[in-house]
């Protein structure tokens, strides 16, 4: 269904829930992987979806329509992640001077929804190595195939700078599965 | 041969007339040739391509196209990230969220209700006050207190109104842990989901 008509139904007491309801198929899926791929652990990213979906179903009358619904969506998940990973680090005593989440890293081999092998593991831990916000861009490009307008909507950053974080990122992740092989 | 400086008009005799023209050309031959060159002009135009590039695309696209191969790189290297999910997660995710919407609390009108409990709780914190002065001051020292003694002439009903009307939650809570012990007895007259239901609305 179009988001415009989402919005319209959402609008109407009559029509909210099932609108919602509609709205979460149609996104649920997306933003759930996309938080996981950060998070890496299940159980956070449950948490962290059904809050973000909360504050969708809060402020969605406020939405206007001055950019696409799922990028909007996309944001509000992109600022609950940074935030629960902020959160962690503080929790851990790790200074938030650390832009990357090396400490993640444990998450893998603990979680028992991970069942990759050393190939995957290994492209866990470079994209580790990455500062968040570079992380959370190249998950965007990379995995969800978002176009850079997109990406630049969602993070505020200029299309020019993220082509150039994306660049620096996949060189990175490049050269970190070479030199591990 | 004959020097041409010295007999003027015999050396224009035999010089090339400047003025006619050796040379022929074919009958309405500029005026073709007018035409032919405006021609290829059109011909040579229509060959350059529309299209313009951005500013160092050549470089940009070489770019593009090395970050193509190294993300392939990368996905014949990890196919797939190694993430599962819980079997019928996805199933259950709406269901959940949907149920926690319905609980968020509802949103309820600045104007608070003046039902007959925040009237029942207000005479509650009237007659308490009543009480306090009552049995604490006495009716000498009201007499020589005239901010007491305004406050006994005004009905009680007024105060309960009052009460009922402008106490925030903070002010009852405050006056409640002022009122002396025997208080209590007061709450013993209302259920705790009266109570409950009271503190919700006051809120």
């Amino acid at each position: 269904m179009d988001d415009a008509i989402i919005l319209q139904k959402f609008a109407e007491s009559n029509t909210r829930e099932e609108a919602f309801g509609i709205l979460l198929d149609k996104y649920q899926q997306k933003i759930y992987w996309h938080v996981r791929r950060f998070v890496l652990d299940h159980d956070d990213a449950n948490d962290l979806v059904q809050d973000i979906f909360i504050k969708v179903w809060k402020n969605l009358d406020k939405f206007r329509a001055d950019a696409q619904l799922y990028t909007w969506i996309y944001r509000i998940a992109t600022n609950e992640c940074i935030t629960f990973l902020n959160k962690k680090k503080q929790n851990l005593n790790i200074s938030l001077d650390d832009e990357s989440s090396g400490f993640l890293a444990d998450t893998l081999t603990e979680t028992s929804y991970f069942n990759g092998d050393q190939a995957q593991i290994r492209l866990q831990e470079a994209l580790l190595t990455l500062p968040d916000k570079q992380r959370l861009v190249f998950n965007m490009k990379y995995f969800d195939d978002l176009k850079y307008e997109e990406i630049s909507e969602i993070v505020g950053t200029s299309v020019g700078a993220l082509k150039a974080s994306y660049h620096l990122a996949v060189k990175k992740i490049e050269r970190f599965l070479s030199e591990t092989d | 041969m004959r020097n041409l400086g010295k007999d003027d008009k015999a050396d224009r005799d035999l010089m090339p007339d400047n003025h006619r023209n050796m040379f022929s050309v074919p009958e309405g031959y500029f005026t073709s040739l007018r035409q032919d060159i405006m021609a290829q002009v059109k011909i040579a135009d229509a060959g350059k391509s529309p299209f313009s590039t951005p500013e160092n695309y050549d470089q940009q696209l070489r770019e593009d196209i090395l970050l193509r191969i190294r993300e392939e790189e990368i996905r014949t290297r990890v196919s797939e990230p190694g993430f599962v999910v819980p079997q019928g997660y996805f199933e259950n995710l709406s269901s959940d969220i949907l149920s926690k919407t319905s609980q968020e609390p509802k949103v309820l009108p600045i104007r608070r209700s003046t039902g007959w409990l925040s009237w029942a709780a207000a005479a509650s914190v009237a007659a308490a006050v009543s009480m306090f002065a009552w049995f604490y001051t006495g009716p000498t020292e009201t007499e020589n207190n005239p901010i007491q003694a305004s406050i006994e002439v005004v009905p009680t009903d007024d105060i309960i109104q009052y009460l009922a009307y402008y106490s925030e939650t903070g002010d009852l809570i405050t006056l409640s842990e002022r009122m002396p012990d025997r208080a209590e007895n007061f709450s013993e007259s209302l259920s705790s989901e009266e109570i409950e239901a009271y503190l919700e609305n006051s809120i």
